[in-house]
């Protein structure tokens, strides 16, 4: 899919055609969900989060700079949302005293159809080998292995460097293969042989 | 953490990411192959990596996007959507008014001309009171016809059913031409 093709549609939106940004959230709204469910780890709120950065870029669509992939720039603002809603989600556990939330494997939001790579093994296990990574870290590794950005696009994202970014995903890799490491032996095993 | 151990660790980081070349691929495997430990620490951050690369992105829930499109198209218009409805509300202002101001120059020509000159006047209002009585004898004609035609029912059933047919055709024409967005779709919305 070009970025001209994208430009197009933001172009027709600006000049007044809302359904032109329909447009865009068909294309990309794998990816921006895909990010906040990483990101979130919880179904609901993903997808709560994702119809905001949508809403987000539609608003702020006139400080959308052409020469930048669209792409990346929605990328940032979801990535920006989700940060912001992990910082107010640990406000209210710390005020609320309340308990940590359920592993995704036992909430109720799961079943269906199109929620069966959801549930896969492998997927639990990446989301619990995630959810073990400070929010940072995690963002890092997320743009790096789903999106195929580079360490320059990842720094220009989050507003850092590159070799910030070069050792944050280094620090994710170790913290995660330990993780891994540590887990007792279980059902899941299989999958890590496959991989 | 010793020099050597943090330039192995960067090239491990670079190994994943690909980015060594067969050579320092080499060398590094060699520099592994000096301790257990490390030879260890490559194959976790290798299998790793290989799990995250081979876990696909998660889809939405079906109708995603259009829930997201309903949220948008609720929301009050944003600012550069109301200054380009205002600037395309400016642009056919000033095409109307260059299009009016010659048009009103020539009526308020011919009007001027026709004042001013007292046969043309009269003229001009004898072209009206014709134009009149012609309109007038039309309506006397056709009320003559109406009420001949209803002692004919089954020509008055006729006329009527056409009648219908035309304006159903033509309210089908407008709502194909407009998209079906007029008037009646949206009150048709609850």
């Amino acid at each position: 899919m070009s970025e001209d093709s994208d430009s197009l549609w933001v172009q027709r939106t600006l000049a007044g055609d809302p359904q032109a940004f329909g447009e865009l959230v068909r294309r990309y709204e794998r990816d921006v969900f895909n990010l906040a469910y990483r990101m979130l780890n919880e179904r609901g709120e993903a997808e709560d989060a994702a119809q905001e950065a949508f809403m987000r870029a539609y608003v702020n669509l006139d400080r959308y700079d052409p020469e930048r992939p669209f792409k990346t720039w929605l990328l940032s603002i979801t990535s920006n949302h989700c940060i912001d809603r992990l910082r107010r989600r640990r406000l209210t556990w710390l005020s609320l005293e309340e308990p940590l939330p359920p592993h995704p494997a036992l909430t109720s939001d799961t079943p269906g159809p199109e929620e069966a790579l959801l549930t896969s093994e492998r997927n639990l296990l990446v989301q619990e080998m995630l959810a073990d990574l400070s929010p940072e870290y995690r963002l890092a590794v997320i743009l790096r292995y789903w999106y195929d950005l580079s360490y320059a696009e990842i720094a220009e994202m989050l507003g850092t460097t590159e070799s910030a970014i070069k050792s944050r995903l280094f620090r994710a890799r170790q913290a995660l293969a330990d993780y891994l490491e540590s887990r007792p032996v279980s059902t899941l095993d299989p999958v890590l042989e496959n991989s | 953490m010793a020099r050597d151990e943090i330039k192995l660790q960067q090239q491990m980081n670079r190994a994943l990411d690909g980015e060594l070349a067969e050579q320092e691929l080499t060398v590094l495997y060699a520099r592994l192959q000096e301790s257990a430990e490390e030879i260890t620490r490559w194959e976790r951050l290798r299998k790793t990596d290989e799990l995250l690369r081979t876990t696909p992105p998660v889809a939405p829930s079906r109708g995603f996007a259009e829930r997201v499109m309903a949220a948008i198209l609720s929301m009050p218009m944003p600012e550069f959507a109301r200054r380009s409805r205002g600037l395309g509300l400016a642009l056919g202002l000033l095409v109307a008014a260059l299009l009016a101001v010659p048009v009103l120059w020539a009526v308020l020509f011919i009007f001027v001309s026709v004042i001013t000159n007292p046969d043309a006047l009269a003229s001009v209002l004898q072209t009206i009171l014709d134009a009149a009585g012609y309109v007038a004898g039309l309506l006397t004609s056709l009320v003559d016809e109406a009420q001949a035609l209803t002692g004919d029912r089954a020509l008055l059933g006729g006329l009527l059913a056409a009648v219908l047919a035309m304006a159903a055709l033509w309210v089908w024409l407008i709502r194909r031409v407009t998209g079906g967005r007029g008037a009646f779709a949206r009150r048709s919305k609850p």
